[in-house]
């Protein structure tokens, strides 16, 4: 599936926009953290407000970070024993790894949308400049979802693979 | 079933998952919220939504992805070359120079970036081929990158120290300082190693050729001098009170941009392959916190960190005897997990123990990364010896190995030192001025 060029071509596309908008909030959490420390020593005069700006846009960042991350293959594993499994059985246990992944990263993508939703009512504003947390949130389940289906097509492609040696690499 | 046994349940349950490769924060998301579903099922989902959106928008780890970037944009516009260059020039002739050059680069590249992956790539795509064009053994020259690097998350800015910081609720600007002398103190270490291992074994490391010019000396400095600037403008507004951590790092991320673009060493390419860069990091690092917050409230629900406490507190043992046995776990867990997956397992556990013997969180928080460093280059799962592998595909697993145990022994000198004596740790966050606001 990951290699029939319509899902690799949505998922691709999908992934350029996260590292756009991860980019883009990255500089911008740069830039804002600068002018606080200009504002507040070369005009005396502390930015109201500055924390929630940078902590929203840490959040863009970093919702975009995990799905670049899941796409790049890039989250964090750890080779204790896999390595001297055989390929049958490091496919399997690959399998099941994948799908433990899409079924915890599915539930935190419904946990954040849940939760997102409940909005103002519940006090999810951000504490100086009120700024809803909803978006945020919808943004932390988009990535979430992205992550879920990554691993999605990474379960078909090892059931479509039948040459087990690369996984040994 | 007891909250004692669920807890240990967990435990198992983590291991098995990341045996079978599950990645880190998956495991302890999966963990985490099963458990928290058996103890307290309607806690679940909000705790999940409410521990991701947190951490994904805490003030305090702006810091990350701001130092990251500083890291990338110094390695893509070549001031890893400059700071290996001025280090070579001055003892790069001496017999083991160009090891004890490429510790002293990583040392101060270390100062630039928070990761010691990427200080041993960085600093062995510099130093490796010299070493390798004067016939040094490989074990020296692979074992000098693996080890030099890892000064990354002792030498702040840390993301190693960041991490600690976040799930022990200490001063991540105190930390950093805190780093500030073990961190120049295991780079002695490491060049005295070096020295006694040429002392034993001459052949290991050829001289290189005649003394450089003092002319050239100081030009490689002063080519390097904009990056020492960064490193004092930014370590030393934190220690001075003029920034935060966090305004340390977004105004050294900005300086190294502007010193790039000034030597036109950036562009477009070049910054999106940094911002790629930093988001892959952050995107994995987040992604481990996420699941070290929701596995941290299990644990907590669980009663294990209290009864563990207890326990301990209870058999009447010393602090010191604690200390050494609990690093002792951690050097162990070290030799097969990776440092931040030690980092979210162990520091939910072992912190109410810590807290009970009244430690000092930032001393052991300086202890812990010195550890978590040796487990970067401890067999069978060292991440820095897998990157210097990379870079030397002809050179095997074996000899890089072998190079890297007198590091290894440096660093469990360093860890003997800061137990002993917990000012080298504790010195410079004390004696720091007012931290400046936000």
């Amino acid at each position: 599936m990951d290699g029939s060029p319509p899902a690799k071509g949505v998922l691709e596309r999908a992934a350029i926009l996260f590292r756009i908008v991860g980019a883009l909030a990255l500089l911008a959490l740069t830039l804002t953290t600068v002018i606080s420390v200009v504002w507040r020593y070369f005009l005396a005069d502390p930015i109201f407000g500055v924390e929630d700006l940078s902590s929203l846009t840490l959040g863009v960042f970093v919702a975009a970070a995990i799905a670049v991350a899941a796409r790049e293959k890039a989250h964090i594993e750890v080779d204790i024993v896999a390595e001297l499994f055989g390929p049958r059985l490091r496919k399997a246990t690959l399998f099941l790894a994948t799908l433990v992944g899409v079924g915890i990263v599915g539930v935190a993508a419904y946990a954040l949308v849940v939760k997102g939703s409940c909005g103002q009512a519940c006090g999810q504003f951000s504490p100086n400049l009120s700024i809803p947390h909803m978006p945020f949130y919808f943004l932390f389940a988009a990535a979430f979802a992205f992550y879920a289906i990554v691993l999605i097509v990474e379960a078909v492609r090892l059931l479509q693979r039948t040459d087990t040696r690369e996984l040994i690499e | 079933m007891t909250g004692l046994e669920t807890g240990l349940l967990g435990f198992g349950a983590l291991f098995v998952l990341l045996a079978i490769r599950v990645p880190v924060g998956t495991a302890m998301l999966t963990v985490g919220a099963a458990g928290i579903y058996l103890i307290r099922p309607p806690a679940v989902m909000p705790i999940m939504a409410g521990e991701i959106f947190a951490e994904g928008t805490a003030y305090a780890l702006t810091i990350l992805p701001m130092f990251i970037l500083m890291g990338n944009l110094a390695g893509i516009s070549g001031m890893s070359r400059d700071l290996y260059d001025a280090a070579h020039a001055w003892i790069g002739h001496r017999r083991g120079g160009l090891a004890s050059a490429t510790i002293l680069g990583c040392a101060a590249f270390s100062a630039l970036s928070g990761s010691s992956l990427a200080a041993a790539l960085t600093m062995g795509r510099v130093s490796l081929p010299e070493m390798e064009r004067y016939k040094y053994h490989p074990g020296l020259a692979s074992g000098a990158v693996a080890a030099g690097g890892t000064l990354g998350i002792l030498i702040p800015p840390s993301a190693g120290f960041v991490v600690y910081a976040i799930l022990a609720e200490v001063s991540i600007g105190q930390l950093f300082l805190a780093g500030v002398i073990p961190g120049l103190m295991l780079t002695a270490l490491f060049v005295v190693a070096i020295s006694i291992i040429v002392r034993l074994k001459p052949s290991s490391a050829p001289i290189t050729g005649e003394p450089a010019a003092m002319a050239a000396r100081l030009r490689a400095l002063l080519r390097s001098s904009a990056i020492v600037g960064i490193i004092v403008i930014s370590i030393g507004g934190i220690y001075a009170g003029v920034f935060s951590a966090v305004e340390a790092a977004g105004v050294g991320a900005a300086l190294t941009f502007f010193v790039a673009l000034a030597r036109r060493t950036v562009n477009r390419s070049s910054l999106s392959s940094a911002a790629r860069q930093t988001l892959i990091a952050c995107g994995s690092i987040f992604y481990i916190l996420f699941g070290a917050f929701v596995f941290k409230t299990f644990v907590a629900f669980t009663g294990i960190p209290t009864t563990l406490a207890e326990l301990i507190t209870g058999a009447g043992l010393s602090e010191l005897t604690v200390l050494i046995v609990i690093l002792a776990i951690l050097i162990v867990l070290g030799t097969f997990l990776d440092g931040f997956a030690i980092l979210v397992l162990s520091v939910p556990v072992f912190q109410p123990v810590l807290e009970a013997y009244g430690v000092n969180l930032v001393w052991f928080g300086v202890l812990m990364v010195v550890v978590l460093e040796m487990a970067l280059i401890s067999p069978p799962v060292g991440m820095n010896v897998f990157v210097v592998k990379s870079l030397l595909p002809r050179v095997r697993l074996g000899t890089i190995y072998r190079g890297i145990w007198p590091f290894w022994i440096s660093m469990l000198i360093a860890v003997i030192l800061i137990l002993s004596f917990p000012q080298i740790a504790l010195l410079m966050p004390q004696t720091m001025m007012q931290t400046a606001p936000g």
